[in-house]
């Protein structure tokens, strides 16, 4: 079982929290705004070091702190045959991990050890919104599968801004520090390009069982990579045809040395791996456009799903955990219940977020309960009043 | 508390701006400086005075020196072939800790960095690229670190000043010795693997 237990520490509205997490299904519930959503976050930022709320960690650090204004969130997980402890520490000014008390030089090295897949309201918007929550989405599960992956994006995102640098300090395109950022920046490119390219391909074989697991097998779902570059270009067919990162390095280099003249005028790299996109194609048709808001919602679903299964097949001894937040709340009836009976069939440890109690205890065994109100969190094994059962 | 004399209230400040020195720290430094004679602190005192009338950096290589060319740049009996670019005085002190390594060094004071505004002029390029002019030297190693940074810069002076009969390296990467393999991150196992060698 991975997540043993999880303490807050002025995190958010939780003053102080240790809880004793079961191997099963834990929900948290209780009106909106009392921090059931804030536990989540604390167990996802021992998964990454990072919040999936904000990405102003100072924004974590509760108004109970005092002078001190130090917020904390401590996990102790199991990975393999071993336990291992976080402890994630927010100041206003910085943020320090230490893993198994030794503190942390990178948060690249914390990623990998302990995985999380989550559900979270701003996921139904995935499909429409903006590409970087999509790209983000890759990223994420990269990472986690591969902690190289991590580091080969930091590298690629610093050799990116250093190109954009010389751009808009108007270094003129013949200048051989051109050439120099761009190779370091080929590299890593090419590397990133053809990881999510790969994850593509996996997630849609991957989702070919989820969405038919959500839809009753009435809908198919396909996704597509698009390389951040124009279709001219002959990228993006490069990136499916399990080509070499040096061949492909090589094509990014070129094109990026031709594309220096009019990158300078807009002071900024126009094409590269921070345009990629995941495009979802529900039926064979592009769901940005063509899909209806019930499509959507079972495509993402069938997403996580995919992702929980993908990282569960990756290492079995190391099943990842769930975080699911207000799925009820977002989700019709049927469909909810749908997919909380496949979360149920899947048997992975499970942190999940409601405003009531009974209707998921009348679809999900229900291991371990826990109430929230004003930031208290409270084991308990009553069921709650009739006033607020029912959900949403 | 009663507030500390002014003398060691700066004397704190002063030692806490160190790398490396806590607030606590520079206290214990500075009541043990007070506790001691004050011809033992004197030392001390006169040493921190001298510093900056007397050291400087080599006119050739840029490293630490209290004449105009340093001891490692007149030495005789070094290898005069071999030029090891680093980015920062304290590099050559690393790589003189090795012991076996002779050849001759050149302190460029940084790295090319579009983000902080550092650019080859910034650098000592011009010194490094009028040593080149000497027919002698046949190999420059480039040791800048493995950032972003560094690897650029690297790629950046071998294009620069590539010229017949000088070849550019590059310092490997990988495992650190007496390292255990299983301690050692993903991303330097996988330098490690793509820079390995046949055994000789």
């Amino acid at each position: 079982m991975p997540l043993l237990s999880l303490r807050l520490e002025n995190f958010r509205l939780v003053g102080r929290a240790n809880i004793e997490l079961a191997p099963g299904i834990n929900l948290f519930w209780g009106d909106n705004a009392q921090g059931k959503t804030t536990v989540l976050e604390a167990a996802g930022m021992l998964a990454t070091g990072r919040s999936f709320r904000t990405a102003r960690d100072r924004e974590c650090i509760g108004w109970g702190a005092g002078e001190q204004r130090v917020g904390a969130v401590e996990g102790v997980f199991t990975a393999g045959p071993s336990r291992h402890e976080v402890r994630v520490a927010i100041e206003p000014s910085r943020k320090a991990v230490w893993l198994d008390r030794k503190p942390l030089r990178a948060l690249s090295e914390l990623w990998g050890l302990f995985r999380t897949v989550f559900f979270v309201p701003a996921d139904l918007g995935l499909i429409q919104g903006p590409p970087q929550q999509r790209r983000a989405a890759l990223d994420t599960l990269l990472s986690q599968s591969q902690p190289a992956y991590l580091q080969t994006l930091v590298g690629m995102t610093r050799a990116l801004a250093s190109r954009n640098g010389l751009l808009r300090r108007h270094v003129p395109p013949t200048d051989p520090q051109y050439d120099a950022f761009e190779k370091t920046l080929a590299v890593s490119a090419a590397r990133t390009m053809l990881a999510r390219a790969r994850l593509a391909e996996r997630l849609t074989e991957a989702t070919r069982v989820t969405m038919a697991e959500i839809t009753g097998g009435t809908e198919e779902l396909a996704l597509v990579y698009e390389a951040g570059f124009g279709t001219a270009s002959g990228i993006g067919a490069l990136c499916a045809a399990g080509t070499p990162a040096d061949e492909l390095a090589a094509e990014l280099l070129a094109l990026w040395r031709r594309a220096r003249k009019g990158d300078l005028e807009r002071g900024v790299t126009r094409e590269g791996p921070h345009r990629d996109d995941l495009r979802f194609e529900i039926g064979g048709h592009d769901a940005r456009s063509y899909a209806s808001q019930g499509q959507t919602r079972s495509a993402v679903l069938a997403l996580r799903l995919a992702e929980l299964d993908l990282l569960a097949g990756l290492d079995p001894g190391r099943p990842p955990v769930l975080l699911l937040d207000d799925i009820l709340g977002e989700l019709d009836a049927g469909r909810a219940e749908r997919f909380l009976n496949l979360v149920a069939k899947r048997q992975v440890q499970t942190l999940m977020t409601a405003t009531g109690a009974a209707i998921v205890e009348a679809t999900l065994p229900v291991e371990r309960r826990f109430c929230l109100e004003k930031g208290n969190v409270t084991p308990d094994r009553e069921t709650p009043g009739a006033d607020r059962s029912g959900g949403q | 508390m009663p507030e500390l004399p002014a003398a060691l209230q700066q004397l704190i400040a002063e030692l806490g701006k160190l790398p490396g020195v806590g607030r606590r720290s520079a206290e214990r430094m500075a009541f043990a400086l007070l506790a001691s004679e004050p011809d033992d602190v004197r030392p001390l005192a006169d040493a921190v005075t001298r510093l900056h009338v007397e050291v400087g950096l080599c006119e050739t290589c840029g490293y630490y020196t209290d004449r105009g060319v340093c001891p490692i740049c007149t030495d005789p009996s070094r290898d005069e072939t071999v030029l090891c670019v680093v980015e920062m005085p304290v590099d050559v002190i690393a790589f003189e800790r090795t012991g076996g390594f002779r050849a001759r060094y050149h302190v460029l004071g940084g790295v090319l960095s579009p983000l902080k505004g550092i650019s080859p002029d910034d650098l000592n390029v011009a010194g490094l690229r009028k040593r080149l002019q000497n027919a002698s030297i046949a190999e420059v190693i480039l040791a800048t670190s493995p950032s972003v940074e560094g690897e650029a810069t690297a790629h950046y002076l071998s294009q620069i000043l590539a010229r017949d009969g000088v070849r550019f390296t590059r310092i490997g990467r990988g495992v650190p010795m007496g390292g255990s393999l299983d301690l050692a991150d993903s991303g330097t196992l996988r330098l490690a693997l793509e820079g390995r060698r046949a055994i000789d």
